[in-house]
């Protein structure tokens, strides 16, 4: 049972009920209780990211957004992702580098590493080293970056939800190719 | 010290270019290199948190933004949300108990207090503890503490972006009173 109760459908307003049909995930009905106004913010912002014309490298997105849930011991989100991870491409074995960190990054080429490192970064210590944010620079640029910065900080607000609300695991992921494309 | 450059804005597409130049603070000049997209959500987003039909009550909103902004020695979103604090009828003496926390919180009524050791919790643990969200609900319904743990994350985001990207702090603070409301 979830810690706070899901929104009870009757009562939503249109765009709600829009999403919660097109998106049917417990992440959706706990959502909707947030007011109008922060639910409709926050399905701009996630949209902005997963967009087709998103200039982030669909990988390298999911390479972040997971590495966020693995940091958080956010198991709902982990479960939604890694089907995200393997519909953009990422491997078991490179989700599994996700996963482990350090060394394993390897796995997930420069740039994956790269990013990888620089979540780690901004996760734990607010401002990024020198060291990491360079990294990420030599293979994105400035409009990249920032998104990668605030696709980092949205799953760590998206963490902080779903295991405090207590979202439970769906039967089944999202249809990740009904709403994302599979390649940058 | 900055480390990304702000954006020209004769580069930016018109509807992002008029919000840069009619907002002057270098958070809106530095947020306008992200993609269209994810600037739109993030502001979308904002205004949900800041707008009229938020449910979330001004001043507990602003103990949670400037609790992360203090854990997170995020300079700029302190200084900005110093003068909001002030601006919705937070003391000088409740903001030094916001930035003190434990004891200290108490200047902040029950509410207050139960809102900043949520946002502590929230912060460090991800899955807020049974005895903390129970601080909280005795004060908030389920769509308030869906806003607050939304925001508390929404500003861990913006201090990672701010930090990392090295916003200058400007010369005063935004003028708050054109953009969000002073009381509940």
């Amino acid at each position: 049972m979830p810690r706070i109760a899901y929104a009870d459908p009757a009562g939503l307003c249109e765009s709600k009920q829009q999403m919660l049909e097109m998106v049917p995930a417990n992440v959706m009905r706990m959502m909707a209780n947030a007011s109008d106004a922060v639910f409709d913010g926050f399905t701009a912002i996630s949209r902005g990211f997963m967009n087709a014309d998103s200039p982030l490298p669909a990988k390298l997105r999911e390479i972040a957004i997971l590495r966020v849930g693995y940091l958080s011991n956010a198991a709902y989100e982990v479960f939604q992702h890694e089907a995200l991870a393997r519909h953009v491409g990422l491997s078991d074995a490179q989700i599994a580098a996700i996963k482990a960190g350090g060394a394993a990054a390897a796995a997930l080429g420069e740039a994956g590493a790269a990013v990888l490192a620089f979540t780690d970064d901004l996760v734990k210590n607010v401002r990024a080293g020198d060291e990491t944010l360079a990294a990420v620079r030599s293979h994105l640029d400035d409009t990249q970056l920032v998104d990668l910065i605030l696709v980092t900080g949205m799953y760590m607000m998206v963490s902080r939800f779903l295991e405090t609300t207590g979202v439970e695991i769906d039967g089944a992921s999202i249809e990740w190719k009904n709403i994302t494309p599979a390649e940058a | 010290m900055q480390r990304i450059p702000f954006p020209d804005p004769a580069t930016l597409p018109p509807a992002m270019r008029k919000i840069v130049e009619a907002n002057h603070s270098n958070v809106t000049r530095m947020l306008a290199g992200a993609s269209e997209g994810v600037f739109n959500g993030f502001a979308a987003l904002s205004m949900g948190f800041m707008g009229d039909s938020s449910p979330l009550p001004p001043k507990l909103r602003e103990i949670a933004i400037l609790r992360v902004g203090y854990l997170s020695n995020a300079v700029y979103e302190v200084f900005q949300h110093e003068a909001l604090a002030r601006y919705v009828g937070l003391s000088d003496a409740q903001i030094a108990a916001i930035k003190a926390g434990g004891a200290a919180a108490a200047a902040l009524g029950e509410a207050g207090a139960a809102v900043l050791a949520f946002a502590d919790d929230l912060v460090k643990n991800v899955r807020a503890s049974d005895e903390t969200l129970a601080g909280v609900r005795k004060h908030l319904n389920d769509t308030q503490i869906v806003d607050l743990i939304l925001v508390t994350g929404m500003y861990m985001m913006v201090s990672r972006f701010l930090e990392t990207t090295g916003i200058p702090i400007d010369e005063a603070p935004i003028n708050w009173k054109e953009h969000t409301r002073a009381d509940a």
